[in-house]
């Protein structure tokens, strides 16, 4: 019963903390290819910035799935 | 011990470790250290050289052909002008020519309108004392002709002194009208 | 204790496929020196990057042409990333990054050939890679601005200006989410390079159990599941294709952004 239970926590951890960054994300990707349709001559520049904006954002979500693989042992 | 080690299927399945196991730590560092140290000596220093020769050639290249291309530049300008200062030259000498050729057919028109002028005064002349020399011859012969003319009409009628004065009435007459 | 130790040792030999760590009796020898599967692959990882790279280092020339221009095309990437993320002052660093790209790059790709695991789909082996990175930034961020120094650019320099009071309350908050904040960096680049490899791994094995078992079914829905499955098994191995350079890139991009981040720490 316990195990089914932190099962179950760490199914809801991963899935809560994946919530945020997608929709982060997905943000911050759009408004990437916005500014990169804005100023082309900037895309390498807005790309690199964007992949590190999205390993910040990303890593709540690697948080939760941290704490689900524990949970879940 | 602390939960270190989970599973993602109780019995049987792959293990999700998420804390580190000893044996997976040294080999990766023993790996990227070695890798690392390898590399950077045989591989990565090799390729950079290479970059920055290849970045240096090309600069130079690249300014070498600036150099050619200001360096053309400047020859075809400097044909350029000296193609229309010939062409300058030459126009003056065409120039030159036409006025010295024209100076010359001057001087010769002059020339000839001189010597023209000097045939047809030195014909005039000619002219004139032919023109004279005939007359007197004339007269002569006119004298002598109206005389025996006169001598066969009259006959032995006139004396010598009439025959003188006539003469020189015919003389005085044909004298004026040679003098018209 | 002793039960879960066993149970640890069994779970090692279990995804260790090479005969000799049977000669491992004890659950502490098991665990230091068991050659799991995931260390296998990154060993034969390690000879394809050496192997790779050596045999491009030694076909340069000035007109680039096959392996070598490949090896240079890679480093030039690598070295005009560190030139944007650290400055002139991140340029002794372009082999140290190059390495991690190129290692985790083939151990990344060598984990899609049928059978292979990614060298980077254990925790062990991207967090030793994360810590690296983490005590070498650190490192050079303690060296450069010293000890003080460095521990004082985590607070921004608007609040290093204010009075005592805010000093004391709003520098301390923001001085301890900054550490955690660094204690977070290894943690993620660990666990986002594991956790890439490590479900793409499991996705691909899930398409192609279910190819293997809708085949097995003989049946007409059988043979439907396991075209489907098929299908997707190749979408997902191009995604993991994609995924592999993409999550190679990251850990070499961030890792230049953090050491470039501890060497311009007293810029903001």
């Amino acid at each position: 019963m316990e195990g089914s239970l932190n099962v179950l926590g760490a199914g809801l951890a991963y899935g809560l903390a994946a919530i945020g960054p997608g929709l982060g994300i997905g943000i911050v990707g759009g408004k990437a290819v916005e500014a990169m349709a804005r100023q082309p001559e900037m895309a390498g520049k807005v790309q690199t910035t964007m992949f590190i904006a999205i390993a910040f954002t990303e890593a709540l979500a690697l948080l939760g799935f941290v704490l689900a693989l524990i949970l879940s042992a | 011990m602390f939960v270190g080690v989970a599973y993602a299927a109780e019995e049987g399945g792959s293990a999700i470790s998420v804390v580190p196991v000893l044996s997976e730590i040294w080999p990766s560092i023993i790996a990227f250290v070695i890798l690392f140290l390898l590399l950077k000596k045989f591989a990565f220093g090799p390729i950079s050289n290479t970059l920055d020769k290849r970045a240096a050639t090309i600069k130079e290249s690249l300014e070498k052909a600036e150099e050619t291309k200001v360096e053309a530049e400047r020859m075809l300008e400097e044909y350029k002008a000296q193609m229309a200062e010939a062409r300058g030259e030459a126009g003056k000498v065409i120039e030159q020519g036409r006025k010295v050729a024209e100076s010359m057919k001057a001087e010769i028109v002059a020339q000839a309108n001189k010597d023209a002028e000097s045939i047809v005064a030195k014909a005039h002349e000619a002219m004139e004392t032919e023109k004279k020399a005939a007359i007197a011859e004339l007269q002569a012969s006119v004298a002598d002709l109206s005389v025996a003319v006169a001598g066969k009409l009259i006959g032995e009628k006139l004396s010598a002194d009439e025959h003188a004065r006539l003469i020189e009435k015919y003389v005085a007459e044909v004298g004026s009208l040679n003098d018209n | 204790m002793d039960q879960f130790g066993d149970k640890l040792a069994s779970k090692l030999h279990h995804y260790s496929v090479l005969p000799w760590n049977d000669v491992y009796g004890s659950v502490e020898a098991a665990e230091a020196f068991v050659l799991t599967n995931y260390i296998f692959f990154l060993i034969i990882s390690f000879v394809v990057t050496l192997g790779f790279m050596l045999l491009a280092a030694r076909k340069l020339d000035m007109v680039p042409s096959g392996i070598g221009n490949v090896a240079e095309a890679g480093y030039e990437f690598i070295r005009n990333m560190c030139n944007e993320a650290m400055g002139k002052e991140g340029q002794k660093y372009a082999p140290f990054i190059a390495t991690l790209f190129f290692f985790i790059l083939f151990s990344n790709l060598i984990g899609l050939i049928p059978g292979a695991l990614p060298g980077t789909g254990t925790i062990g082996v991207t967090a030793t890679l994360a810590v690296m990175v983490f005590v070498l930034y650190n490192f050079i961020g303690f060296k450069k601005h010293g000890f003080i120094g460095y521990l004082k650019s985590f607070v921004p320099s608007g609040i290093r200006e204010m009075g005592w009071g805010g000093k004391l309350t709003l520098g301390v908050f923001v001085f301890v989410l900054e550490v955690v904040g660094h204690f977070l960096r290894p943690l993620t680049l660990a666990v986002r390079l594991f956790a890439n490899m490590f479900a793409g791994g499991m996705i691909l094995g899930i398409f192609g159990i279910f190819v293997v078992i809708g085949v097995a079914q003989l049946s007409a829905g059988g043979f439907a599941i396991a075209g489907l499955s098929t299908v997707m098994l190749l979408i997902m191995y191009a995604f993991k294709l994609f995924v592999g350079f993409i999550q190679a890139y990251v850990f070499a991009l961030l890792t230049s952004v953090y050491i470039g981040g501890a060497l311009h720490a007293d810029e903001h």
